[in-house]
């Protein structure tokens, strides 16, 4: 009886959007309207254990509505590059749509493994895709590449800044910080600050912390330092805000530069001392973890999709409030998994159907719902949507705000266009764990990504971003963060 | 009449064969011989192929043209090949020489057991038949500097808590104590079923002799048990250097690249990579020195069956 | 016979026995507990030694997880490769111990087609199981890329050199006076071999059997390369546990325990024949 209800509910509303949207464009034979004949199964490769639930219910929406069959094939993230790329290489078309991360975009790309999508948003009735209403800033950083849309995002990670609010506006704190440093205690601005603040809230066991005495260590900062791609995410944060590119204009590896390597050094030497001692082995579900055991005062970088963990905290801890920032010059790892079309898909018009469908307005808010973090501006302004979901959403306003700011700033990393990107991800994971662990000197370190980086591209590495235009900025903007937009507790 | 109970057919006559003992015998082999060499040596000519190729699988060259020894000259120049050769071998050195002594020692304190060695010798059977790639997850939960188990135990012994697999210095030893775990239990029942089988009557001698335990362990025992302790060796030593699950689930090669073995460094060529011509070339190199290796296992393997043999 | 009495020095050794026992069998006992554990006790500061035992991790990895089907995989792949193992390998190895064709070195030559490191054949593996699995053989059985029949293959070809070897030894213990015998009684070579020699070599069949059920059980990169999610294996579901919220240990202890146990009480009942299966029939147990 309820999924006849709902059923219904889908009929009514799609003829409500249709009955509002502007005048179609006429769809030529590209996207046909009716089920053909034959059973169709669409197969979806995506990233394990992220919202599943709700992929799994829009796909069944998706069958009951078309007849056809969505066989969603769930692959853990470390394998998720090999995975796919090893079903491209051999040509089988096993996945109709595949889930790409920014950094693999341009080699997926580059190497024909993809559909241009321009053709089919272009046919397609705009109501069901709102193309605008996905932000411009993962527009441009997840899904073009030499003029063209490769894919359409599901899932932003972009990286924003958690703190515990509790102890930044703890007066003793705020009085001893000030009289220590020089500056009120705040959300740092600079890097800098985010060390000074690591090195001041790094108490031993019997130090006061919040007027309470501690029984164990409290670490000044949260870091997913481990051999995991998330290091370089954020890495990188702090080397874009400065301006310092991975891969310079010319292509050549930036990461020598000594500019590059301060940045490096920065982290190494003034961040990880005052993380706990799991930061070397983290990935970002441990920097939670941590904050929820009331280890840590705040994170570096770090994804605002999991403000929903992060938020928890404030039952875990007694008198602990989270705030959701933005990090630093809001320059940080911009980005969402993105789907993407298979070029060797056996039945590209259905799977289009199908990608459309879940990146589109209403899957989207649907996931939202759910605490997942959409791509779509209008979901993330919607204060009335916002009002009453802290817990799920709390994270958006200053999502917005970095995303803006990417946006009006015009500042793209090369590095997103770059299209040996996925191999040099993986390069970058193991050479900053390197660093991060003491394995290797900060310049050795780099030396040896520079080597790799170099190897990879096979001289200068080729930066495809003259689309940019004339406005592309080449380096980053100035960004102050609003906090009014905050939602407190 | 026969095992079974039947009464044979013609009873007191040779049949007539039907096809020599040649042919008969190459047809029972016949059927693993061809899945073999269909499923082996395919492989092995197309990695041997590519080996002498530029191969960039995800580049618009794909299986590119001839480059004679290039890519062996590329392997055997490459300062990141050589490093995950010598952290192999420093976890192989490591590891089985643990697991040797380790085992032995085992091995004769069972042996010496006068009640439920069985059981004992059933429990230490555990480690071994478990998955890497599954237990090698529990472990990495074990190591784990916060919530893991084995530094909640130091803690509460009031020892200082390591950070297992995230320390530079730990990592590596850390992956070389959960090999340990789990083999060291394979040393010790070979070597065990090793001592068993030695006959009593020159230990009896050497007692009549008056000669002392550490006599007797010189003269008599290691010298009797050194085919089985080559053999035992070897099975380790091959094993060993080609270790990836466990790799792959306790640290993913890190805390940067220390633990990255050679596999681990094949994988991420070949798989993350997909320079399919660097990684057949470096597992053709790997594969002459595992063969070698099996040789002198062979070699061992014969010389233990000829010593049972000579005592029978 | 004399009394035996509970000396000094068996004090010695029962206690390192046990602190031996402690070491090997803790981790075990640490993965099942946890397996049990509610999931706010799996991530606690200092760990827990005592809980309230509870089926939901258990549960979590049967339902969301898909558990069942990666067992049902593995099932079917361990135990149809071990057959077509044990088919071939018995035929061979008896040839091979009665006969010798090849003169040991074909022998040799099995055995080291285990040697080649997985990732330079796991290519050619893929080719031919796409190229394979669009034939009409290749679909009636189940031959192309996540379908059963490729890592039954790969498994029979990866088990078929112990197996041959460590039947060797077997068939060379059963006496040839008892085949000529049965000869010398009328029956063909075939006869013999059925009825005489497997049923004497049925001990060494078990075992070898056993260790083909163990090494496919737990196999993971060529089930990991060449299976997508219909013909996942259980190994490679183990690691599936990492999700937005992080790793989840507990379902994660859960499915390493349904992993890990099966193949433990396995080995328990043959331990007999352990050693002998791990030197590939040299050392006998």
């Amino acid at each position: 009886m309820l999924g006849k209800l709902r059923w219904l509910l889908i009929v009514v509303l799609l003829a409500l959007l249709a009955a509002c949207a502007p005048a179609a464009t006429p769809a030529p034979e590209a996207t046909p309207t009716s089920p053909p004949p034959e059973e169709v199964t669409i197969t979806m490769s995506t990233i394990a254990g992220f919202y599943t639930d709700w992929a799994e219910e829009v796909a069944k929406e998706f069958e009951e509505e078309t007849g056809w069959n969505v066989e969603i094939v769930q692959i853990d993230f470390s394998q998720l590059y090999e995975k796919q790329v090893i079903e491209f290489v051999g040509d089988t078309g096993a996945y109709d749509i595949i889930t790409y991360d920014v950094g693999w975009k341009a080699e997926f790309a580059n190497s024909g493994y993809l559909l241009a999508l321009d053709d089919y948003i272009a046919a397609s009735d705009p109501a069901e895709i709102q193309f605008e209403d996905i932000h411009p800033a993962l527009i441009e950083g997840s899904c073009r590449w030499k003029g063209k849309v490769w894919g359409l995002p599901f899932y932003t990670f972009t990286m924003g800044y958690f703190y515990r609010c509790d102890l930044f506006e703890d007066p003793d704190e705020m009085a001893a910080f000030e009289a220590e440093y020089g500056y009120p205690l705040d959300i740092p601005e600079t890097y800098d600050q985010v060390a000074d603040i690591a090195e001041f809230f790094h108490r031993q066991s019997g130090d006061t912390l919040k007027g309470e005495a501690l029984d164990e260590e409290f670490y000044g900062i949260g870091l997913m330092a481990g051999r995991f791609p998330h290091v370089q995410d954020e890495m990188m944060s702090i080397a874009w805000t400065h301006g310092n590119q991975l891969i310079k204009d010319d292509g050549t590896p930036g990461v020598t530069e000594p500019a590059f390597l301060e940045d490096v050094s920065l982290y190494v030497d003034r961040l990880v001392p005052h993380a706990p001692p799991g930061a070397l082995t983290s990935a970002y579900d441990e920097v939670v973890g941590q904050m929820r055991q009331g280890m840590i005062a705040q994170t570096a970088a770090f994804y605002l999709d999991q403000w929903p963990n992060m938020v928890k905290t404030e039952d875990e801890v007694p008198g602990a409030e989270i705030c959701a920032a933005a990090s630093p010059g809001a320059h940080t790892w911009v980005g969402a998994l993105t789907l993407g079309m298979n070029a060797d898909s056996k039945h590209p018009d259905q799977a289009w159907e199908f990608l459309k469908w879940i990146t589109g307005p209403e899957a989207q808010r649907k996931f939202a719902e759910g605490g997942g973090s959409t791509c779509r501006v209008s979901i993330l302004t919607d204060q009335e949507f916002l009002a009453t979901r802290r817990l799920a959403a709390g994270h958006f306003p200053p999502l917005m705000q970095v995303l803006d700011h990417e946006a009006s700033c015009n500042f793209y990393p090369n590095y997103y266009y770059v299209p040996q990107g996925g191999k040099i991800y993986d390069e970058e994971t193991a050479y900053f764990s390197a660093a991060t662990s003491g394995e290797m000197s900060v310049e050795e370190a780099m030396q040896n990504l520079a080597d790799a980086i170099e190897g990879h591209c096979g001289g200068p590495c080729e930066v495809p971003n003259d689309h940019l235009g004339a406005d592309y900025s080449p380096v980053p903007c100035p960004f102050t963060f609003d906090r009014s937009t905050m939602m407190r507790k | 009449m026969d095992m079974t109970g039947k009464k044979a057919p013609a009873e007191g006559k040779v049949r007539k064969r039907a096809i020599s003992d040649v042919w008969y015998s190459v047809l029972l082999i016949t059927p693993a011989t061809l899945i073999i060499l269909f499923f082996a040596l395919f492989p092995l000519f197309y990695a041997i192929n590519l080996s002498f190729r530029h191969v960039d699988l995800t580049s618009a060259v794909g299986i590119g043209p001839y480059v004679g020894l290039d890519n062996y000259r590329f392997a055997l120049n490459n300062k990141i090949f050589w490093e995950s050769a010598r952290r192999t071998l420093i976890f192989a050195v490591g590891a089985v020489s643990i697991e040797l002594v380790l085992g032995v020692a085992i091995a004769f304190l069972l042996n010496q057991l006068r009640w439920f060695q069985g059981i004992v010798r059933s429990l230490l059977i555990l480690p071994i038949a478990s998955a890497p790639a599954a237990v090698g997850l529990v472990w990495r939960y074990m190591y784990h500097p916060d919530f893991g188990v084995y530094n909640g135990i130091l803690a509460a012994l009031g020892l200082p808590e390591q950070n297992w697999l995230g320390d530079v210095r730990l990592a590596m030893p850390s992956v070389i104590v959960f090999d340990v775990w789990q083999w060291t239990p394979f040393v010790a029942l070979i070597v065990l079923a090793g001592l068993q089988s030695l006959p009593k009557e020159p230990f009896e001698a050497a007692e009549l002799d008056g000669a002392s335990t550490w006599q007797v362990l010189r003269r008599l025992t290691f010298p009797m048990l050194a085919p089985v302790l080559t053999l035992v060796f070897v099975l380790r030593a091959i094993d060993a250097i080609r270790l990836y699950d466990a790799i792959l689930s306790l640290t993913h090669g890190g805390p940067g690249t220390a633990t990255e073995t050679l596999t681990y460094h094949l994988y991420r060529i070949g798989m993350k990579y997909f320079r399919l011509d660097h990684a057949s070339a470096i597992s053709l190199l790997f594969l002459y020195v595992t063969v070698v290796f099996t040789l002198v296992a062979l070699r061992s393997m014969m010389r233990v069956q000829a010593e049972r043999a000579r005592r029978a | 016979m004399q009394a035996k009495t509970f000396t000094m020095a068996d004090l010695v050794r029962y206690t390192l026995v046990i602190a031996l026992l402690i070491f090997f069998l803790f981790p075990i006992y640490w993965m099942v507990a946890t397996s049990f554990k509610p999931p706010p006790d799996v991530l606690t500061r200092p760990p827990k030694w005592t809980f309230e035992p509870t089926l939901v991790n258990y549960i979590y990895a049967f339902e969301e997880a898909n558990f069942a089907m990666f067992i049902k995989n593995s099932l079917i792949v361990s135990l149809i490769s071990t057959i077509l193992v044990l088919v071939a390998g018995c035929l061979a190895s008896y040839s091979f111990a009665r006969y010798n064709p090849g003169a040991g070195h074909l022998m040799f030559f099995i055995l080291t087609t285990r040697m080649m490191p997985a990732i330079a054949v796991i290519i050619p593996f893929f080719v031919i199981f796409k190229t394979v699995g669009g034939t009409a053989i290749g679909r009636a059985l189940s031959l192309g890329l996540d379908k059963p029949g490729a890592l039954v293959v790969c498994y029979t070809v990866i088990n078929l050199p112990l197996a041959i070897w460590l039947l060797h030894s077997f068939f060379q213990d059963i006496p040839v006076e008892l085949e000529d015998s049965a000869r010398l009684d009328g029956y063909s070579r075939l006869q013999v071999l059925w009825r005489v020699v497997l049923p004497l070599a049925a001990p060494g069949i078990a075992v070898t059997a056993i260790f083909c059920l163990l090494f496919s059980w737990n196999e993971f990169l060529f089930a990991f390369l060449l299976t997508r999610d219909v013909a996942r294996t259980i190994t490679v579901g183990v690691a599936g546990f990492w999700t937005q919220r992080g790793i989840l240990w507990g379902p994660l202890s859960a499915a390493a325990t349904v992993c890990v146990v099966p193949m433990m009480i396995f080995a328990l009942l043959l331990q007999r024949y352990i050693v002998r299966g791990l030197t590939f029939g040299a050392v006998r147990g």
